[in-house]
C-alpha cells in the first residue's frame, strides 16, 4: 500500500479538496435516500421501464460508438492533410456543446422538417419521439467520447507492429483485424465502458429531441426529472440507482486494466 | 538480383544500390545519413521516385505486404499478444497461406531449426533478448523472404548473446541477399561482403568490406576506423574465416 | 399676530392636504422602496412582467425581481432557502406544498383553461378534442399542473390519449408545434395568446380549470402591496389581456 509515492506531501490538499467535491454531493445524496422506500419505488413500472430503457438504448449505443468510433479513431490518428485538425474539432464538438443544442441540432438533422427528417418522412420512416431517437441522441454525445479516449492509445508506436506483420505478408485489412486491433484493445474496452456510461446518463439531447413517454423514449435521467415534480424521494431513489449502474460500470473498467 | 534506384526528395535521399544474389552489403554511415530511410524505401514503408528490381520483378508499385522481404530491427518486434509459435505461424498463414494448424506445426520445425522449440508456448514477454531476437530471425525466415533487412540487429544484444546471434545471422543470409545497416565495423566485417557507405543521402563509398575498413576513403569511415585501432593491425580476412 | 399664525396652519393643512393625496395608481398610499423578489409559474411570465413595470413604475424606488420556473421547481428551491417575497403557483397543489413557507393564507388570483394548439395550417386536419386520439399528439406530464388538467379534460371527455411525447413544461409542448414536430398540442389559453400566429388555435369545451393561487412568505408590507396590486382592478385587466380568466 502507497500513498503519493514520489510526490511531495503538499499535493495532498488540493488531490483532496478534488476527491471532496465529487464525494460530498455523493455522500449527501445517499443521505436523502429513502432506504425504507427504496424497494417499492424501484419497483413502479414507471422505473423499471425507464431502467429497460435506458440499459438497452445505452447498450446499442455503446454497440454504434465501437463500430463507428474505432475506425473514426483510426483514421483520426493516422492522417495528415490540412484540415484535419478542424475535422477533428467539429467531431469532438458535442463534448462541449450542452446537450440540449445537441438535441436542437439533432432535430434540425432528423426532426420532421429537418435537412435528412424530410427525405425519411416521405419514406415513411418517423425518428422523432422513437427509441431510436434515443439511441442517436445517445450516439451523439457518446461516440466523441470514444473517440477522444482512443485517440491517446492509437497514436502509440504500433507503426513498427504494422510495418512488421506488413513485411511478413500480411494485407493492411489483415494487419488491422491481427496485429492493430488485438494490441488496442485493452484501450477499446475502457473506452466503451465510458462511453456506456455517458449513454447511460445522457438527458438533454434526448428530452429535447426523442421527447419523453413511459417505454419508449423516457430513459432513466429523463424518469429522475420528471419525479421531481411529484415525489422528491422517487427522483432520489432512482438516482441512486443510476450512481450504482454508473460506478459498476467505471469498477469493471478497473479491474480490466489491473487484470493485463 | 537487388538493383535499386531512389530518391526522396524530403529526406534528401539520392541513392542507387545493387545487391548480387547471395550477396551481403553492410550499410554505414552518420546519424541521419539516410540508412534507415533506404531499408524503409526497399520495405514499401516509404514511397520513393525511381525503381526497385528484385529478381527482374519491378517492386516500386508493389505494397509492403507483397514485396518478398524480411526485416530484423535492433527490437525484435515480436507480437505481444501471439505466443512465440503464434508469431512464427503468423507469416506462415499470411504469406505462405498455411491453415493455422498446419502453420503451428510447420513453425514448430522452423523453432527447432533454431534450438528455441522449447519456448513455443511463452509469451514475448517472457524471452531474454537474445532468445527474443532468435524467434524474430525465425520469424522472418519464415516467410521465405529473397532479401534480409537488418538495422543493427545486434545492438540491443547482451554481448553473451551477441556471437550466438551472428552465427544465425549469416546462416539465414546464405543464399539470400542482404542489407545490413551497422554501427560496427565487426559487424561490417563478419556480416557483410562489401559496405557501402552514406553521407548526407548520397552514396561515398561502395566497396569490399574489408577495403573500406583498412583503407577508408570518405570521412565517415576514417572516423570509423580511427575509433578501431585493432583494425589496423588485425589480420581481418583470417578473422573472417575464423568467427564465420 | 393672529392671522400669520392662521396663515401658518393653513399652509401646513395644504401640505398635509397634497401629501395625502396619491398621484399613483398603485392602492399604496406612502412609496416603497427596496427589492421585492417574486417567485411564479412559467405560465406567468409575461403577465407578470407587466405587471412589474407597472408596480416599479408606481414606486420608483422599488425594483421587482422575478423567479419563473415550473410551479414545483419553485417550491423546492424556497424549501432550499433560495429567497422570495410573494410566490404565485399554477396550481393549488403546489401552494399547499408550500405551505410552511406562507406567512399567511393563499388567494386566488387568476385561472387557466387549456386549448389545443396546432401548427399553422393544422396539416393533421384536428377540429375536435376526440381528434387528438389519431394525430401526433404531445401534451405535458400528468406530474406537471397542465397535465393534471390534460388528463382531467380527456376523462372528462371520455377520450384516450395516446401522445408522442409528455413534456414538463408548456414551454416544450408549445415547441413541439411550433416547430412542426407535432401534429397536435394541449397547452394553456394564456400560451396560445402568446404564441399569436406561429399556431393555429382550435378551442374545445373545456371542463378542467387550472387556479391560480399567490400568498406572502414574509409578512413585508412590499409583498403585502405586490398581491393586494395583483388582485386589484388594473391587476386583473392586466391578467386579462393576457388570456387568463377571473379566478
Amino acid at each position: 500500500m502507497s500513498l503519493a509515492a514520489g510526490l511531495p506531501r503538499w499535493l495532498l490538499i488540493p488531490a483532496a479538496l478534488g476527491a471532496a467535491i465529487v464525494l460530498v454531493p455523493i455522500a449527501g445524496l445517499l443521505g436523502r435516500v429513502p432506504w425504507a422506500r427504496l424497494p417499492e419505488l424501484l419497483t413502479t413500472e414507471a422505473s423499471l421501464d425507464a431502467l429497460v430503457l435506458s440499459v438497452g438504448t445505452a447498450g446499442v449505443s455503446t454497440l454504434l460508438c465501437l463500430l463507428l468510433g474505432v475506425p473514426l479513431a483510426l483514421v483520426l490518428a493516422r492522417s495528415a492533410f490540412r484540415g484535419l485538425a478542424l475535422l477533428r474539432a467539429i467531431v469532438l464538438l458535442p463534448l462541449v456543446l450542452p446537450p440540449v443544442v445537441g438535441g436542437l441540432a439533432l432535430l434540425a438533422a432528423f426532426g420532421r422538417n429537418g435537412l435528412l427528417g424530410e427525405t425519411l418522412e416521405l419514406a415513411g420512416i418517423r425518428l422523432a419521439f422513437t427509441s431510436v431517437a434515443v439511441v442517436l441522441a445517445q450516439v451523439f454525445v457518446s461516440l466523441p467520447f470514444l473517440v477522444l479516449s482512443l485517440e491517446g492509445a492509437l497514436r502509440l508506436g504500433h507503426r513498427r507492429y504494422e510495418q512488421v506483420a506488413a513485411s511478413l505478408g500480411a494485407s493492411p485489412s489483415v494487419t488491422l483485424r491481427r496485429v492493430t486491433l488485438p494490441l488496442v484493445l485493452p484501450a477499446v474496452g475502457a473506452a466503451a465502458v465510458l462511453a456506456f456510461a455517458r449513454a447511460l446518463g445522457e438527458f438533454g439531447a434526448t428530452l429535447t429531441f426523442a421527447g419523453s413517454y413511459q417505454g419508449t423514449t423516457r430513459t432513466l435521467p429523463l424518469e429522475i426529472y420528471l419525479q421531481r415534480e411529484v415525489d422528491p424521494d422517487a427522483a432520489i431513489a432512482l438516482s441512486l440507482l443510476l450512481v450504482v449502474v454508473a460506478v459498476a460500470g467505471v469498477l469493471l473498467t478497473t479491474v480490466r486494466r489491473a487484470s493485463r | 538480383m537487388m538493383e535499386l534506384t531512389a530518391s526522396v526528395p524530403s529526406r534528401s535521399l539520392e541513392v542507387e544500390i545493387a545487391v548480387a544474389d547471395g550477396e551481403r552489403v553492410a550499410l554505414l554511415g552518420p546519424n541521419g545519413a539516410g540508412k534507415s530511410t533506404t531499408l524503409d524505401v526497399i520495405a514499401g514503408f516509404l514511397p520513393a521516385s525511381g525503381s526497385l528490381l528484385l529478381d527482374e520483378v519491378a517492386l516500386d508499385g508493389a505494397p509492403a505486404h507483397r514485396r518478398p522481404i524480411g526485416l530484423l530491427a535492433q527490437q525484435p518486434l515480436l507480437f505481444p499478444h501471439l505466443d512465440v509459435l503464434g508469431n512464427v505461424a503468423f507469416p506462415l498463414e499470411h504469406r505462405r497461406g498455411l491453415g493455422r494448424r498446419e502453420a503451428r506445426r510447420t513453425a514448430l520445425t522452423q523453432l527447432a531449426d533454431f534450438g528455441v522449440e522449447h519456448l513455443a508456448g511463452r509469451r514475448p514477454a517472457q524471452l531474454s533478448g537474445g532468445q527474443a531476437q532468435r524467434v524474430a530471425l525465425a520469424r522472418a525466415l519464415a516467410a521465405e523472404p529473397r532479401l534480409l533487412l537488418l538495422d543493427e540487429p545486434l545492438a540491443a544484444l547482451d554481448v553473451t548473446a551477441v556471437p550466438e546471434m551472428r552465427r544465425a545471422l549469416r546462416a539465414a543470409m546464405h543464399g539470400r541477399m542482404g542489407v545490413v545497416v551497422t554501427h560496427d565495423p565487426l559487424d561490417a566485417l563478419l556480416l557483410a561482403d562489401r559496405a557501402i557507405v552514406l553521407e548526407h543521402g548520397r552514396i561515398v563509398e561502395d566497396r569490399p568490406a574489408v577495403d573500406v575498413l583498412t583503407a577508408p576513403r570518405s570521412d565517415f569511415a576514417r572516423a570509423l576506423v580511427a575509433q578501431s585501432p585493432w583494425l589496423a593491425v588485425a589480420d581481418l580476412d583470417a578473422l573472417r574465416s575464423r568467427l564465420a | 399676530m393672529r392671522t400669520r399664525s392662521l396663515a401658518v396652519a393653513g399652509l401646513a393643512l395644504l401640505a398635509l392636504a397634497g401629501c395625502s393625496a396619491s398621484p399613483a395608481p398603485s392602492s399604496s398610499t406612502a412609496e416603497l422602496e427596496g427589492t421585492l423578489t417574486v417567485a411564479a409559474a412559467a405560465s406567468l411570465q409575461n403577465a407578470f412582467t407587466e405587471l412589474g413595470d407597472l408596480f416599479e413604475d408606481a414606486n420608483p424606488e422599488l425594483s421587482v425581481e422575478f423567479a419563473f420556473a415550473g410551479s414545483s421547481a419553485l417550491v423546492t428551491q424556497l424549501q432550499e432557502g433560495a429567497p422570495g417575497d410573494v410566490f404565485a403557483s399554477a396550481d393549488v397543489a403546489n401552494m399547499e406544498k408550500a405551505a410552511e413557507l406562507l406567512s399567511g393564507g393563499s388567494e386566488l388570483f387568476a385561472s387557466n383553461t387549456l386549448t389545443i394548439v396546432t401548427p399553422p395550417g393544422n396539416p393533421a386536419g384536428v377540429e375536435t378534442f376526440a381528434d387528438l386520439a389519431d394525430a401526433q399528439l404531445v401534451v405535458c406530464a400528468a406530474q406537471v399542473p397542465c397535465g393534471a388538467a390534460t388528463a382531467a379534460e380527456a376523462e372528462a371527455a371520455g377520450v384516450t390519449l395516446s401522445p408522442v411525447s409528455e413534456e414538463q413544461s408548456v414551454t416544450d409542448v408549445l415547441g413541439r408545434v411550433t416547430s412542426g414536430e407535432a401534429d397536435a398540442g394541449l397547452v394553456y389559453v394564456t400560451d396560445a395568446e402568446a404564441a399569436g400566429d406561429t399556431v393555429d388555435r382550435i378551442d374545445f369545451d373545456t371542463t378542467v380549470v387550472n387556479e391560480y393561487p399567490i400568498a406572502a412568505l414574509n409578512d413585508s408590507e412590499v409583498a403585502a402591496a405586490f398581491i393586494a396590486f395583483v388582485l386589484s382592478d388594473e391587476g386583473q385587466a392586466v391578467l386579462a389581456s393576457y388570456g387568463f380568466l377571473a379566478p
